[in-house]
């Protein structure tokens, strides 16, 4: 695993894609050379005490000397991050968290399972496993739909569910996951807790999750974004944020 | 006029131990060394004090754990960690590579329903002086999240804590003081008279912070420690009383984000200081200050 660092890097672009949602692309070369998928990167916005700790994100792209980040806007920290210029710099630590050596993964057919921002950080993932999962989205209506066409690239089939019936299945996407539990190797979902639960009691062998949780060092030292699982807790953000379902403590 | 950029690079003694210099990383805020290697040389540093030592593992508080708050953070931890057996099996001899000075923060447990602390404390302190050769003892009087009754404000149990502990020990012996209390001199005398070699201030201010939209406390242990730059202001002034009461070595804590805060706590009367959350923030920033 590589060494993280604390660095600053230029921002190249921050844009609205959705509802809430926006994309920020970074120079970050260091980032690019060094992270595996899942991995993630805790950033500092700001530079005064407003906005104190870091903030983890997933990386959602990394391409050539670039990574960029989906987030939704949600409080404070994420408001401020949205104002950033191109041309401006973040301070970031990266790469954090444990990362999947793709090489591992065996299974041939598998479903990656998002609900809401949740999205924003099984895409990096999906890219090194391009055509070999369908993807299961949850939105809460269609405007919050994140670059559908470019997992149209990736996914073999897609399916979303939203809240409100804007767009696919009105209802919950765990709901149309269950309708296909059969068909699948393996799974890799990203969402609120809830949602995790149920998908892991739908396909409680071979299936990943990625957590969130409040975090202060984001580099394993405070014992502050802890998972209970059965060997204790955990940290997400050094033994994680990606586990084995079977793990978990639910 | 004290030469405040001297005293950042001249050794800290405690008694007749000689500490490189008096910048120490605080307990809770890095482990026990091994994942701010990435970031920080350790032989560079004063001092480290590792993470808080209990007799028995333990598994800490439920989550959340942590949460901001305006210019600091929220704690509410648990001391979670592998017991002092684990810490000596396990963690010391990673940090033995790095001839840094080590200082096991120990802790007593004491909650609503039972109380071990004395006998933890002095149990604590029994094993570490046979097993390990370390260079400090921090007691940790004031946990915020682990202790039901308000030890860390009576006097007479402080006392006997410190002696207790004292007498059992081999390296010098700091003790930790809480802010949760009226009387910051008072205690200072207290764990003097008991017999202890320097004092740590401060320990994180007790706070809660409630999520408008549940209702409810945030973490979930409902009540944390509250660290970071907000609380400078309340140690400041706790470090400078305690120095009209003592002539004890003084390690000043709460809130240093740059190498003037340090130098605020030396004129407060501050022989030393602890980094604690600004590890979380600008780990970076630490190497510039050495």
């Amino acid at each position: 695993m590589s060494k993280p660092i604390q660095a600053k890097y230029k921002v190249l672009e921050n844009v609205r894609i959705a509802e809430g949602y926006y994309k920020i692309t970074l120079e970050a070369p260091y980032i690019v050379r060094n992270y595996l998928p899942t991995q993630f990167v805790n950033i500092k916005v700001g530079t005064g005490y407003e906005y104190l700790l870091r903030k983890p994100f997933s990386i959602y792209e990394a391409m050539d000397h670039t990574i960029s980040i989906v987030y939704r806007v949600i409080g404070k920290g994420t408001r401020r991050l949205a104002e950033y210029q191109k041309g401006e710099f973040l301070d970031i630590v990266a790469p954090v968290g444990k990362g999947v050596q793709v090489k591992n993964i065996k299974a041939k057919k598998m479903a990656f399972i998002a609900g809401g921002c949740g999205i924003a950080s099984l895409k990096e993932l999906a890219g090194h496993v391009a055509k070999k999962f369908d993807l299961f989205y949850g939105v809460e209506s269609r405007n919050q739909i994140v670059e559908l066409e470019k997992w149209r690239k990736l996914a073999n089939k897609i399916f979303v569910a939203t809240d409100d019936g804007s767009e696919g299945y009105k209802g919950f996407v765990t709901d149309l996951f269950k309708e296909k539990v059969l068909q699948y190797d393996a799974v890799y979902c990203c969402g609120p807790k809830v949602m995790m639960r149920k998908i892991y009691e739908l396909f409680p062998q071979n299936s990943y999750f990625i957590f969130e949780e409040y975090m202060a060092c984001g580099i394993g030292v405070c014992m502050g974004c802890v998972i209970k699982t059965k060997e204790g807790y955990k940290r997400i953000c050094k033994d994680g944020p990606l586990f084995k379902g079977e793990e978990i403590v639910w | 006029m004290v030469d405040l950029e001297k005293k950042l690079r001249s050794p800290f003694k405690i008694g007749n131990k000689v500490y490189p210099n008096p910048i120490w990383l605080a307990s809770g805020t890095c482990g026990f060394g091994e994942d701010i290697t990435d970031f920080i040389d350790l032989k560079k540093l004063g001092g480290i004090v590792v993470k808080g030592t209990t007799l028995k593992p333990r598994e800490g508080n439920p989550t959340p754990r942590v949460v901001e708050t305006p210019a600091g953070m929220l704690n509410s931890i648990g001391i979670q960690n592998p017991g002092v057996w684990g810490v000596i099996k396990e963690k010391i001899p990673f940090l033995k590579k790095y001839k840094v000075p080590i200082i096991v923060n120990i802790s007593g447990i004491c909650t609503a329903d039972s109380c071990s602390a004395m006998s933890d404390f002095e149990e604590l302190a029994k094993i570490i002086a046979d097993n390990v050769e370390v260079d400090g003892i921090e007691i940790n009087v004031s946990c915020p999240n682990v202790t039901g009754k308000n030890l860390a404000n009576n006097m007479l149990w402080l006392e006997k804590v410190v002696a207790v502990v004292k007498k059992n020990s081999k390296a010098p012996v700091i003790t930790k003081l809480s802010p949760n209390t009226a009387d910051i001199t008072g205690m200072a005398k207290a764990v003097e008279n008991g017999g202890t070699d320097a004092i740590s201030l401060i320990n994180a201010l007790l706070g809660m912070k409630i999520d408008i939209k549940t209702q409810q406390p945030v973490l979930g242990n409902k009540m944390g420690g509250l660290s970071g730059p907000a609380i400078r202001p309340v140690a400041i002034r706790m470090v400078y009383q305690v120095r009209q009461v003592t002539k004890l070595p003084i390690i000043g804590i709460g809130g240093i984000i740059c190498k003037e805060d340090i130098f605020e706590f030396f004129c407060a009367g501050a022989d030393a200081v602890q980094l604690g959350t600004m590890n979380f923030v600008d780990i970076n920033q630490i190497n510039s200050f050495f």
